[in-house]
């Protein structure tokens, strides 16, 4: 049965590469203040923080407040290196799921909040005024919310015996990414 | 392992290919470009694969510890690349890793766990600062060190998945005759990296 699940897993893992070349320019609209990369691995780190820790509701609490608080930042004030504290705070995070401890409450929730400001202040809102910026901040908040929401939910319910550490894989390779281009920023 | 579940693993494995299907679309140097890094690196392939050999070989928790350890590791040596810090006889480096890791695999080496990793670790700074090197000249640096990361322990998984077959005493031989045979590659890398 578990062999059946994670062969129909792979195959929606296939699926999804073909939808990624869809012409759909709606909805290449709809998830473009998210189509960045940095955003993405972001995003998993701290599904991956949330699914593997618990305390799901402070986390996601403090993350959506702090996610809202940067984008008001964004708005409002001209975002500089914000790529360099995403993936710091990404790499944090990324690294605190592989060592794979039990992390107290606080911690998980800083970490949750600390993503989620970098986040809010690297999503590219466009060249757009008033409710078109509005409406692209609002739906950067609903899917980044809804994403590490259903991730975290997801990823909690794992009950394979290598998912735990198919967890912590995933966060390394994050990890590893993230401070990688984060060496860039120091490159002479 | 029954067979079912080796089909679903290989069929995972596969998923993971499927990224590379976005090269075309003019992501060049994104997560294709840094995908197909190591996989077109021989040198860099038969030695992530021996990871994995060893890491099954050894069983739990090296298993699943060195395909950790590689790629965080692997990423300080491309912080070294990125940051012009020059690292001697990387080629060299990378060949001894694939000689070192081929040839534990194949005289069934079991050392303690901090020593296996250390092991790892060391040549892991040496594959690390080859990709790092490259990565200032890539257009989108987040994707492409995604894919190679993603690339990396790909071929760890192929290499852990073709491990597994140590638990049947011909599995065992296969494994450590592939372990014989990366050693040997590694040795004609290290006579072209000397050359």
């Amino acid at each position: 049965m578990k062999a059946h699940v994670a062969g129909a897993a792979a195959l929606v893992f296939l699926v999804q590469g073909a939808a990624a070349h869809s012409t759909d320019s709606a909805g290449s609209a709809f998830f473009a203040p998210l189509a960045d990369t940095a955003l993405i691995i972001a995003l998993i780190a701290c599904a991956l923080w949330v699914g593997q820790q618990g305390h799901t509701r402070l986390v996601l609490g403090a993350f959506a407040a702090a996610l809202a608080v940067g984008l008001a930042l964004n708005h409002f004030a001209a975002p500089a290196r914000t790529q360099d504290a995403l993936l710091a705070a990404t790499a944090a995070t990324g690294l605190m799921v592989v060592i794979g401890r039990r992390w107290p409450a606080w911690l998980v929730t800083l970490a949750g909040a600390a993503v989620g400001l970098q986040l809010g202040r690297g999503v590219e809102l466009g060249a757009h005024a008033g409710l078109a910026r509005l409406t692209t901040a609002g739906t950067a908040w609903t899917l980044a919310c809804a994403g590490v929401a259903l991730g975290g939910w997801c990823i909690a319910r794992l009950r394979w015996p290598w998912s735990k550490i198919g967890v912590r894989v995933a966060a390394s390779w994050i990890s590893a990414s993230a401070l990688l281009v984060l060496a860039l920023a120091f490159a002479p | 392992m029954t067979l079912a579940k080796h089909a679903a693993f290989i069929l995972l494995l596969f998923a993971a290919g499927a990224a590379g299907a976005h090269e075309g679309e003019g992501l060049a140097g994104g997560f294709a470009t840094g995908f197909m890094h190591p996989l077109l690196g021989p040198d860099h392939l038969v030695a992530m694969v021996a990871v994995g050999l060893w890491g099954a070989f050894l069983g739990a928790p090296a298993l699943w510890l060195l395909p950790v350890v590689f790629p965080l590791v692997m990423a300080a040596g491309g912080v070294l690349g990125v940051l012009g810090v020059p690292l001697p006889a990387v080629e060299v480096g990378i060949a001894l890793s694939a000689i070192g890791l081929g040839a534990a695999v194949a005289f069934a080496l079991r050392p303690p766990l901090w020593l296996a990793a250390l092991l790892v670790a060391v040549f892991a700074v040496f594959h690390g600062h080859a990709h790092g090197t490259e990565l200032p000249q890539a257009a989108g640096p987040v994707a492409y060190s995604l894919g190679f990361v993603v690339a990396t322990g790909a071929l760890h998984l192929c290499g852990i998945a073709f491990g597994l077959l140590t638990s049947r005493p011909a599995g065992r031989v296969a494994v450590r005759a592939l372990g014989g045979v990366i050693a040997l590659l590694g040795v004609f890398f290290l006579a072209r990296a000397a050359a």
